[in-house]
């Protein structure tokens, strides 16, 4: 029998909170540092304006608590308002609005890393040097999977401890932890050979989100943030991975990279996978007959992308992916000639005449 | 052992190949003493499963005894006779918690080469069904190995014969899944497109739901014969009508149409229609994979507020969808692989209190050797098969 390890992953205490002073875990929307400094990446409001907003907000909210009408209510619900993004440095108005009190100066890189910050393209990318990931280069990759039966803070501890990640992570060989936040990662990547940084942990909040950054020198420069949240009607932990990175070799590395099935977002898709399965279920399904012999030599969607795997499962894929496009974006010959074009015109032309 | 695999279309052989061996901690090793070809494997074999590759080892429908058990395994021990049901389901996943083992979430380790294929979707792992469904090793074999062995197989205490059992795996909880999902109320008609060992099942089951009468669609004169026989059917030879079925069970049924209509067929159906040439040269030119006919029949036919329950397999698109008669009528539409975890019990007990014998769809029991000649038989529906039970261990 292959050796496996057949016990179940284990659990512990809160393994976070390592390496990260108190001032840094503040930072508790956002994963964005400045001059290695976390802070949220949506804080929008400065400095001043959040002791003022905290000061006024709390006058107004204990004026409201003392009234005891519809006024006294009014007047708290804005009162607390005016604490929370004072407390947390950002607000939903000005958000709304794009506003920031904020400075956006000085060396940036940033990772959004909670749900409602990534999906509407609010990463902050800087350009030159001084710069995690040169934005001219940057690829994004964003995964989500929601892990059930498994709160935030079990998977967040499992994440932590670096150690476990191997596991889960089939391209990475080993990551050695340097001292609290700064790790060396190993990883493989196509053609046999193996790519070797240095990392660091920039923000950290047990339970909520885990965010990196390569450091100089990476050969493949990464910033990412991985987040927990509790899935609603108790379906579990979303989990959702941000990553940019910038690709060897540029967009042609892309390219090489997809035909080998080593793209990084089917690698994150994969590896997530590996780690829902392993959390849900105690262990990782494998479908080869190790009395065949060794694994297969590449991944299923490397084997997929070079033909080996019987059929046309790319044209396949591809197929469905022109038939998501093409139900979502009907060609103007298909309105032409389409039924329920000529059927809408009847009915428009029937409820004219009514 | 001794397996059947696939070596390409119309092409299986009985091929000398390593012993499954446990892999993860909730594996067990099954010796196996019935397999059973399945209508479905009819499509691998024809070659329209992407993703099949030379050699991989065919079957999800079959039984046998304990030999060995992962550490992860506590309620099964060697020796022990299971049934194993096709659908390879973790158990622990929010979809098989719901009792929706077919949709399991973990089990199929290519679920992203899937949900690329399928645009955005992937389900549980099966036996000897393709790579895209996981590449697992089938049972048509000596032995198999079957993960998450602490919540698929079914213990079987009484020395019932493996006959009457084998089909929990697969065709009988398919085919009453299809009959429970329509809701039947008493005294219900119901119409049933295909009398292939699903069609059969779904019949019985139907019956066993309180239906007052079933009628079933088939143009081959022993399935049609089996369909009155076995399940009490009236039957409709489908080739012999002068006016569409939907016409015939509309007159047939007082005017209403069938309270309830299953298309016990899916993506391979036989028409007769210009539809049906239209469609076999759009799958053809893989324009389009499935061929539709007995599913656009049924949406036809079906009476008003009814429900169309869809055993049959669909794997790509099909056109010509008579959406305006399902929305007229109000249907309902049911489909999916079959949840079959969460039937076994209870179908096992039916059987054991002898409410059906699955056994009598069985015209074919056969040594393992000559299985790529049932594949065959079966697929040509020549010799009045019906349906062909492998023994692995038969010489």
């Amino acid at each position: 029998m292959a050796q496996r390890t057949f016990e179940r992953p284990a659990y512990g205490g809160p393994a976070g909170r390592r390496g990260t002073d108190p001032d840094k875990r503040h930072g508790r929307r956002g994963a964005t540092a400045r001059d290695g400094e976390a802070e949220g990446q949506d804080r929008n409001v400065n400095g001043v304006e959040r002791l003022l907003s905290v000061a006024a907000g709390g006058a107004l909210a204990a004026y409201g608590l003392k009234r005891r009408d519809w006024g006294g209510l009014a007047a708290g619900v804005v009162g607390g308002f005016l604490v929370e993004r004072g407390v947390s440095g950002h607000c939903a108005v000005y958000d709304a609005a794009g506003l920031t009190s904020t400075s956006e100066t000085g060396r940036r890189f940033a990772m959004p890393h909670t749900a409602d910050a990534d999906d509407a393209g609010t990463l902050v990318r800087q350009h030159g040097g001084s710069a995690t990931v040169d934005a001219k280069k940057a690829k994004r990759v964003v995964q989500t999977f929601t892990i059930f039966g498994r709160m935030p803070g079990e998977l967040y501890d499992y994440w932590r401890r670096l150690e476990n990640l191997p596991r889960i992570l089939q391209h990475l060989e080993r990551v050695e932890e340097l001292d609290a936040r700064r790790s060396r990662w190993v990883a493989k990547a196509p053609a046999g050979q193996t790519v070797e940084w240095e990392a660091e942990i920039i923000n950290d909040v047990p339970g909520e989100v885990l965010a990196w950054r390569s450091l100089p020198g990476a050969s493949v420069p990464n910033a990412g943030a991985v987040t927990f949240r509790e899935a609603p009607g108790g379906r579990g932990t979303e989990i959702k991975v941000n990553l940019e990175y910038e690709p060897p070799f540029g967009k042609l590395g892309v390219a090489v990279a997809k035909l080998f099935g080593e793209e990084p977002s089917i690698q994150v898709r994969e590896d997530l996978r590996r780690y829902k399965a392993l959390m849900e279920t105690g262990e990782i399904p494998v479908s080869y007959n190790p009395g065949q012999g060794k694994p297969p030599h590449a991944t299923f969607d490397a084997r997929v992308n070079r033909g080996e795997t019987g059929g046309d499962v790319r044209g396949l894929q591809e197929d469905a992916r022109d038939a998501h496009q093409a139900v979502h974006q009907p060609t103007p010959s298909d309105q032409a000639r389409g039924e329920n074009s000529t059927m809408t015109a009847k009915m428009s032309h029937t409820e004219a005449r009514r | 052992m001794k397996a059947v695999a696939w070596h390409g279309v119309g092409d299986m052989r009985v091929d000398r190949v390593p012993d499954p061996q446990l892999v993860n901690p909730r594996d067990a090793i099954i010796r196996v003493t019935s397999t059973a070809i399945c209508g479905s494997d009819l499509h691998p074999y024809d070659g329209k499963i992407p993703s099949m590759m030379k050699g991989d080892i065919m079957g999800h429908e079959f039984m046998g005894v304990v030999e060995e058990v992962g550490p992860g395994v506590k309620n099964l021990k060697r020796g022990d006779r299971v049934v194993v049901p096709f659908d390879i389901s973790c158990g622990n996943c929010h979809y098989c918690r719901e009792d929706l083992w077919s949709l399991c979430d973990n089990s199929n380790p290519n679920a992203g080469a899937l949900e690329a294929a399928t645009g955005g979707f992937s389900a549980a792992g099966l036996y000897g069904y393709s790579h895209l469904y996981g590449g697992y090793a089938g049972g048509q074999a000596e032995y198999a190995r079957v993960p998450y062995a602490d919540v698929g197989p079914l213990k079987v205490e009484s020395d019932i014969a493996d006959e009457k059992v084998l089909f929990l795996t697969d065709i009988f909880p398919t085919g009453y899944q299809a009959a429970e999902q329509c809701g039947i109320r008493p005294g219900d008609t119901v119409a049933v497109w295909g009398c292939g060992p699903v069609g059969l099942f779904a019949i019985q089951s139907a019956y066993l739901l309180g239906a007052g009468r079933v009628i079933a669609i088939d143009r081959f004169p022993e399935r049609l014969a089996m369909a009155r026989d076995v399940g009490g059917a009236d039957v409709l030879n489908y080739e012999e009508l002068e006016d569409p079925i939907s016409f015939v069970l509309k007159d047939m049924t007082g005017g209403r149409g069938p309270d309830h209509v299953i298309d016990a067929v899916g993506m391979e159906a036989h028409g007769t229609g210009v539809y049906d040439q239209v469609d076999r040269v759009k799958q053809f030119t893989k324009v389009q994979l499935d061929r539709a006919t007995a599913l656009r029949e049924c949406i036809l036919a079906c009476g008003k507020g009814g429900t169309v329950s869809i055993p049959g397999v669909y794997i790509g698109f099909i056109d010509k969808f008579p959406m305006g008669a399902a929305f007229g009528k109000g249907l309902t539409f049911k489909m999916g692989q079959t949840n079959t975890h969460k039937y076994l019990k209870p179908l096992l007990d039916l059987i054991e209190a002898g409410k059906i014998d699955p056994s009598r769809i069985i015209t074919h029991t056969v040594p393992i050797d000559r299985a790529p000649e049932m594949y065959r038989t079966f697929r040509d529906k020549r010799d009045g098969c019906v349906k062909v039970v492998l023994k692995p261990h038969a010489s």
